[in-house]
Order: C-alpha cells, then sequence, then structure tokens
C-alpha cells in the first residue's frame, strides 16, 4: 500500500515536472506567506533599527556635510538642535550666504545664464529634457520676483534649509524598508537576493543626502540663496526617487535573472 | 492664500496616493493571484464568423504587411466565416491600388474605398462597420502584425454570451529603435502584461484600445455604435459596453506586435490626442458610469480613476504651484508638503500609464530582464508626458469655455516601417549590388545594375518605370540594393530587409509579384551584394545578402532563393511565403542569418508546390 502511494506520488511528481512551462501571458507566482511575512518583518526591523541608530547617523551626516563644507571652504558652524522625530534630535549647520545686496547683479546673471542653457538646450537637445530644463529658469525666474517685489531674502537661512532637508531624508530612510519590502522582498527569490539590496540602497542614500547638502549650502554661499528653490524642488525628493527607482530596477533584474531560470516557481 | 494652497496641496496628495495604491494592488494580483479564466481553451473551438477591419490613410508601406500576416493567419479562409475589409481612407497614395490587388487574388479580401465623408479610425470603421459581414469585428490599426493564431484567441470569447469586447496584449516590435521606444516598451508591457491582466482578473474594466480587439457586432449595435466624432473611440466604446452591462475580456496572450512612435514630436501627436479623447469621454461618461446598475462600487471607482488618469498631468501642475507658494511662504514644514513629493514621484516619476512597481513586475512575469535597467529615465517621459497632456488639456478647455472644437481631429500616428519611401518610389540601401532581369515571352524587362560604394546609400527612382504591365508585359526591377530579398516570410518575417520586386509592386518591396500575374513573360532577377533593411520583426537586420529570383506569372512558376546574412541580428529569417502571382507558384529561399541574436538562424524554408491561386506557408 505505502509502495503503491509512493509510486503514485513519484508518477504525480513526474507528471509535474513534465508539465509544459507555462507561457508568459498566464503564469503567475505563488504567493507565499512566509515572504510577505519576510517583507514586514524585514520593514519593521529595518525601521526599528533605523530610529534606535538615527542619532548615529544623522550624527555622522552632520559630520561628514562639516567635512565637506571644509573642502569646499565655506565657513560654518555648529547651528541649532532640531526635533527629527520623537526624541530623536540632530544638529545642524549654520552658514553664511551671499547677500545680493552686495552684488545685485548676480540673480539677473544667473536667471540670464539659465535662460540661455535653456534656448540653447530647447533648440538642440532632445525633446523629454525640455521640460525639465525649463524649470531652472523659471525656478528662477520666480524667486528673483519674490526677491524683488517681497522680500529681499527669502524665508530660510541655509540652516532652515538643513532643518528641511534633514526632515525630509529621514521619512524617506524610514520609508525605503517599505517600498523594497512590498515590491522585492514578497518576491519567490532567495533572501540573499533580497537584503543586499536595501543595504546598498539605504547607505547609498545617506551618502548621496550629505554630498547634495554640502553642494546646495556651498551653492548658497557662493552663489545665494536664489538657489534654494532649486536644490528644494529638483534636487531633492525627485533625485531621491531616482536612485530609489534604479535601485529598484536593478534588483528586479537580478530577480527576474535568477527566476528565468527557476521555470518550477511559476503556475498557471 | 496660504490655506488654499494647503488644501490643494492635500487633495492634490489624496488623489496620487489613490492612483499609487491602484497600481500596487494590480501589481500584487497580477504577481500573486490565480488568473482568471481568459477563454484560451476554447481557442480554435468557437468560431464565429468575423470581420476584420483596417484603417488605413496613406499606409502603402505597412499595408501589405498587415494583410500578409492575416493571410497567414489560421482562421478558417472560409469566405463565410472570415473576410477582411481593408478601409482606404481617403489616402492619396497607393494605399488603394495594393488593397485592390489584394482583392483580386482573395475573395476574402473586400476593400472599402472612403473618398467622401469625415476622415479618421471612427468615421471609417462606421463605414465599414455597415459593410461587414461577421458577427464579431475585429480591429487592427495597420501598422500592427498580427501572429497566425491571434485571430481565434480574440474570437474565442464570445463564447460567452456576456462577453461583448476582447482586448490582446500590443507589443512594440520596434522596441531597439531609439530611447522613446525602449521606454514605451517597458509602459507597455506594465501596462498589458500587469494593469490589463489585474484589471481582468479583479473583475474591473479591462480597456478596449481599438486595435487587436475584437467587438461583438451586436454589442456594438446596442450601444450605439462607433462614435465618429470621438478622438478616442476605445475607450468609448469601452465604456459604452461597461455602463450597458456587457463585459471586456482581456486575452493576455493574444500578443500583437505593433510600431510605437520613435520620434518624441510624433510621441506628442499622439499622446494629446489621447488626452483630449480620453477626457472628452471622462465628461461624457463619467457620471453614466455611477449611475449605472450592471457594475459595482469597485468596478465604477476603478473606472473613474481610469477616466481621469490624463487629468493627473495638470493636477500634478496645481500641486507644484501650491508646494511653490507654500514655500515661498515659510510653509514647508507642513507634512502635507513632503507627502505631496513622496506622493507625486513615487507614482509619477515612471510614467502616466504604469508606475514603476507595474513594470517591474512586468519585466519578472515576462522574463525580460534587462530592459528594466532603463526604468530610471523615464523620468522624461513623465516630464515629457506631464507637460504634453497639460499643454493639450488646457487648450482643449480653453476651447470647451469658448465653443469652439474642443481639440484637434483625428490624426494618423506616422509609420517608421521602411517603406522604400512611399508614393516617391525612393528606395534606401546601401552597398554594392548587382541586378539583371530578363523578359522572355514578354516585351519589356528593366534590370539596373547596382551602384558601388559600400557605404553609400543609394536612391534609386523607380519613377521611370511603366506603372503596370500590360498584357504579356513583365516588368522586373533588380534593385541595386541586392539581395534585399523580402518575399514576405510568413507574410511577418523578412530577415533581410525590402526589396522591390517589380515596378508596379508596392515601393517597400513586400512580393506582389504583380509583375507576373497576367504575363506570359519570364523573368529572372539575380542579385547579390551587402544590403541594409528592415526586416519587420525586431527588425534592423544589416548584412549580405544574395538572391535570386525567378518569375513566371501567368505559368505560374516561382521561385526565390536567397541566402542573407544578418549582422545585427534580431530578425527573423526569411520565408518566402506568399507569392500572389496568378497560377500554381514555386519558389524557395534560403536564409542564413548570422551573427548571435538572430532569432531563427539558419532557417531553411522550401517552398512549396501550391497548385492553386497562392503558395501556402510553409
Amino acid at each position: 500500500m505505502g509502495a503503491g502511494r509512493r509510486r503514485e506520488r513519484e508518477a504525480r511528481v513526474t507528471v509535474r515536472r513534465e508539465n509544459i512551462y507555462p507561457h508568459k501571458s498566464l503564469r503567475y507566482m505563488p504567493f507565499r506567506n512566509l515572504f510577505l511575512w519576510q517583507g514586514l518583518i524585514v520593514s519593521v526591523v529595518a525601521d526599528i533599527l533605523l530610529v534606535w541608530q538615527m542619532e548615529t547617523v544623522l550624527d555622522w551626516h552632520t559630520r561628514a556635510l562639516q567635512h565637506l563644507l571644509n573642502l569646499a571652504e565655506v565657513p560654518w558652524e555648529a547651528g541649532r538642535q532640531i526635533s527629527v522625530l520623537p526624541n530623536l534630535s540632530a544638529t545642524l549647520v549654520r552658514a553664511p550666504y551671499l547677500d545680493y545686496l552686495e552684488h545685485p547683479w548676480y540673480p539677473w546673471s544667473f536667471l540670464g545664464i539659465a535662460l540661455a542653457i535653456f534656448l540653447v538646450g530647447y533648440r538642440y537637445w532632445p525633446a523629454p529634457l525640455r521640460p525639465l530644463l525649463a524649470l531652472l529658469p523659471i525656478g528662477l525666474g520666480v524667486t528673483l520676483v519674490y526677491l524683488k517685489l517681497v522680500s529681499p531674502n527669502l524665508p530660510y537661512s541655509p540652516e532652515d534649509f538643513c532643518a528641511l532637508w534633514y526632515r525630509g531624508e529621514t521619512y524617506l530612510w524610514l520609508l525605503l524598508p517599505w517600498v523594497f519590502g512590498l515590491g522585492l522582498f514578497t518576491l519567490n527569490v532567495p533572501f540573499a537576493l533580497k537584503l543586499p539590496w536595501l543595504v546598498v540602497v539605504f547607505l547609498y542614500s545617506v551618502f548621496w543626502s550629505v554630498v547634495r547638502l554640502a553642494l546646495a549650502v556651498a551653492t548658497f554661499y557662493y552663489f545665494g540663496s536664489m538657489w534654494m528653490p532649486i536644490f528644494y524642488f529638483l534636487f531633492g525628493f525627485l533625485a531621491d526617487f531616482l536612485y530609489v527607482v534604479a535601485f529598484y530596477s536593478l534588483a528586479m533584474d537580478r530577480a527576474a535573472h535568477f527566476l528565468v531560470k527557476q521555470k518550477e516557481v511559476w503556475q498557471s | 492664500m496660504i490655506l488654499v494652497a494647503k488644501i490643494v496641496a492635500i487633495i492634490v496628495v489624496l488623489v496620487l496616493v489613490t492612483y499609487t495604491v491602484r497600481h500596487i494592488l494590480f501589481a500584487l494580483a497580477r504577481l500573486f493571484r490565480r488568473q482568471r479564466m481568459n477563454y484560451t481553451d476554447l481557442s480554435g473551438f468557437h468560431l464565429p464568423s468575423i470581420s476584420v477591419l483596417i484603417p488605413m490613410h496613406n499606409e502603402e508601406s505597412v499595408a501589405p504587411d498587415v494583410i500578409e500576416a492575416l493571410l497567414e493567419a489560421d482562421y478558417p479562409h472560409d469566405p463565410d466565416l472570415f473576410e477582411i475589409i481593408p478601409i482606404n481612407d481617403h489616402s492619396t497614395d497607393r494605399t488603394g491600388e495594393i488593397l485592390d490587388d489584394y482583392a483580386k487574388k482573395h475573395a476574402f479580401i473586400k476593400p472599402l474605398h472612403r473618398r467622401e465623408g469625415l476622415r479618421g479610425k471612427p468615421a471609417a470603421l462606421k463605414a465599414a462597420t455597415q459593410i461587414a459581414q461577421g458577427s464579431i469585428l475585429v480591429i487592427f490599426d495597420a501598422d500592427y502584425i498580427p501572429g497566425k493564431s491571434l485571430l481565434k484567441f480574440l474570437a474565442a470569447p464570445f463564447a460567452d454570451a456576456e462577453v461583448g469586447a476582447v482586448m490582446g496584449r500590443v507589443v512594440p516590435h520596434n522596441v531597439g529603435a531609439s530611447l522613446l521606444t525602449r521606454l514605451l516598451d517597458l509602459e507597455r508591457a506594465g501596462g498589458y502584461q500587469i494593469d490589463q491582466q489585474a484589471r481582468y482578473n479583479l473583475g474591473l474594466i479591462p480597456q478596449f484600445g481599438g486595435t487587436v480587439g475584437s467587438v461583438r457586432r451586436t454589442a456594438l449595435e446596442a450601444v450605439g455604435g462607433w462614435n465618429a466624432l470621438s478622438l478616442t473611440e476605445d475607450t468609448d466604446l469601452t465604456l459604452q459596453l461597461a455602463i450597458h452591462g456587457w463585459k471586456v475580456a482581456y486575452v493576455n496572450r493574444a500578443e500583437c506586435y505593433e510600431e510605437v512612435p520613435e520620434t518624441w514630436h510624433v510621441r506628442q501627436r499622439q499622446i494629446e490626442r489621447w488626452a483630449i479623447g480620453h477626457t472628452e469621454c471622462f465628461h461624457r461618461y463619467l457620471g453614466q458610469l455611477m449611475r449605472s446598475k450592471f457594475l459595482d462600487w469597485k468596478t465604477k471607482l476603478d473606472g473613474a480613476l481610469m477616466l481621469g488618469v490624463y487629468l493627473t498631468a495638470p493636477l500634478i501642475l496645481i500641486g507644484w504651484l501650491a508646494c511653490t507658494v507654500l514655500f515661498f511662504s515659510g510653509q514647508s514644514f507642513v507634512p502635507a508638503l513632503t507627502a505631496f513629493f513622496i506622493a507625486s514621484m513615487c507614482y509619477n516619476t515612471f510614467g502616466n500609464f504604469a508606475s514603476f512597481f507595474e513594470i517591474g513586475s512586468s519585466v519578472i512575469l515576462d522574463g525580460t530582464h534587462r530592459r528594466v535597467r532603463l526604468l530610471p529615465l523615464n523620468i522624461a517621459n513623465f516630464a515629457f508626458s506631464t507637460a504634453t497632456v497639460s499643454a493639450a488639456l488646457g487648450k482643449y478647455y480653453s476651447n470647451r469655455m469658448r465653443g469652439r472644437e474642443p481639440g484637434e481631429r483625428w490624426v494618423k500616428t506616422q509609420r517608421y516601417r521602411d517603406g522604400g519611401g512611399g508614393g516617391t518610389g525612393l528606395i534606401n540601401g546601401s552597398g554594392d549590388g548587382n541586378g539583371s532581369s530578363e523578359g522572355i515571352g514578354g516585351t519589356a524587362s528593366r534590370g539596373s545594375s547596382g551602384k558601388s560604394g559600400a557605404s553609400l546609400y543609394s536612391i534609386l527612382h523607380l519613377e521611370d518605370a511603366p506603372a503596370a504591365p500590360v498584357g504579356g508585359d513583365l516588368l522586373v526591377s533588380a534593385l541595386s540594393s541586392a539581395g534585399r530579398q523580402s518575399s514576405n516570410g510568413n507574410g511577418h518575417s523578412n530577415g533581410n530587409g525590402h526589396s522591390n520586386g517589380a515596378s508596379n509592386a508596392p515601393p517597400n518591396g513586400h512580393s506582389l509579384p504583380a509583375a507576373g500575374e497576367n504575363g506570359n513573360g519570364h523573368a529572372l532577377v539575380e542579385s547579390n551584394g551587402p544590403a541594409s533593411g528592415r526586416g519587420l520583426n525586431y527588425l534592423r537586420a544589416n548584412g549580405n545578402g544574395n538572391g535570386t529570383a525567378h518569375e513566371n506569372g501567368h505559368n505560374g512558376h516561382q521561385s526565390v532563393a536567397g541566402n542573407g546574412h544578418a549582422h545585427n541580428g534580431n530578425g527573423h529569417s526569411n520565408g518566402p511565403s506568399h507569392h500572389n502571382g496568378g497560377g500554381s507558384g514555386q519558389s524557395t529561399n534560403v536564409a542564413n542569418p548570422k551573427n548571435s541574436d538572430c532569432r531563427h538562424e539558419d532557417a531553411v524554408e522550401e517552398l512549396l508546390e501550391a497548385g492553386g491561386k497562392e503558395n501556402s506557408p510553409s
């Protein structure tokens, strides 16, 4: 009896293996609770770890920023402490910025150069770049109008800009595990093909955040606060999601590469 | 002012978050849920009478491809079950002549020539529907290349009496042409493999796309027929059917190749039309959709989101404006501001029709992984689409408020397939070549020796050749771009590009060997030399080719032999399946694509001994 069942099971297995590889239009991936739980647990654990170590991360972020500002020869001093999350604070950096009252032709020069670049780009560059390119003169133009008509200074100092940046980046870091937890960890691929991507994207995010913030503060110092909206709107979350998607696409590339070789993961 | 900006920002965030959640749910449902029955099991068992409608306006470069592909279809060529109605819609090129040539050879091809009345796809479909005999109407655009079994897949779901329309999957074939085509390939993959299939799985409304689709005639008539004034008759019909309780089925297996825009300018015109047409449907049907007694609340919600998808573009701009106001007001600590950017970028950086999550999932299911690395570049597509759609809708609403025509009327999307210059009779070829032809038993023959200079493009004017053979005349032009034997293997796989067979053949060289049609002559065409060209499937094959062709019209003997070397691969190899000359025919083709990526390497096809009107495919 037992032998008969075994033979029957073996026959089933044989049949199963000889099944036609389902056409891509019909196949789907068996959902495994394990992977959903894996994604949820990784996201939760990653966020707990992050919150636990956030002060360390932000502290490193500030020190790296200060170091980069030294390299750029931008004078700075330690700024105020802000609360990024409950019971979680970060030290800001205070830096001066160019006063347009002393250099009144600077804003007009920037706007003129941006317009020239836009016009040249509009003529010669590919069509999809034109709307992105247009944002530069539009952003500078709107800021110039504000500076001339409303107030000679923007409502934010570089220190305030740092506060904005720290808060935004912190939220993003906490969101990252959920983006990958949902998009990548639910897939039927080995854990080793998932976790490294999350770690790498987080490390890249922190590193790239420091570089961009240092670039922003240095730009404000040398070229004035007119560039603040540009950094806020174009080099903020927009730039963040570009690399998030870039890493996501690489992760999916590798996952698909693995799955193509694993026919048994599909059902139809 | 600040309060208004805050409220606007929050509303925009909510809308975009809704779309984001919708896309994530679709991707998860497609990846992990059991796929809903899509009637593919019935394919070939349920064979209703069908009429294939192909609107064409100046489509001489692509018309033979779609018709040849349909001739290859395994749907019974019984005139009671199958008819092809190519619609010559105010064409000014040779489209009409090409269609008439086919009609002479196949009783089930019934061209409709429209020279009066409203031009455009919806109007053409409306006119063709009036003469169509089939109970099911299958619609293709002229640049599409349906596969052999596609018609059966599109017909099978109509075994279910509740199904009013069926939609197949659209796959770009000119993917490698430009960055845009690659991005559109990603977008199509996400849109069809994930979005459409998920909607079908979840019992929502898959969108009937107006091509690679079929509609039940009685359903069409029940909802009032085609809206000839619509810019997006497909969306119009989808909504009409859904509102009146008909089901729209999606058959993911029914894949059909299309030519996507290769330049941003053409893409701009295309999405402008879509945006205006879609938004017209939004205004026309939103109320009816919400009141429909046949739909549940989930379907209504999804239908409303589907209808409003183009409105997200100006909405993003409005949200951006609100954020600018908040920024300069010193209010940017408002969490909504952060949320807005996160949500808007999450959803919209990666295209209007498929979010990055859907595209990533489609890559997993298709198993085509490398292309997904281009995903971040979709920001270009996003910026371009947002600007274009916003401008188009701005114009639309402006015209609407002033009581003018809401937008531009139907504009055909440009074709890119190498058609040899269309009506001008020009053919671009590169490389050396020799050609000669002889006419026996007839009067004239024409052969041109090839131009030298491997890297040069040679332009061959065919205008000085007589337009059509008379009586026993047989004219064969041997192009200098020799070796470019395109004998329409299987109707849709040409390995080495194109050649022109005869002076009165279509300039793209798809072998309509009309030269031999009426003649008693005998022609020999020999040619060899390096050539470059684009085949029909996955195309851009460059390489050397040698070919000989013998044609004997009236006696019905044809043979074509060719050696093709495809350097850049991707091309399907040759198979001269279709020689439509009178009498019995015989043709042979040998294709030896080499180098890596070729799909059908070393294809050797020998045809044919077909004793009837046409040779059957190998």
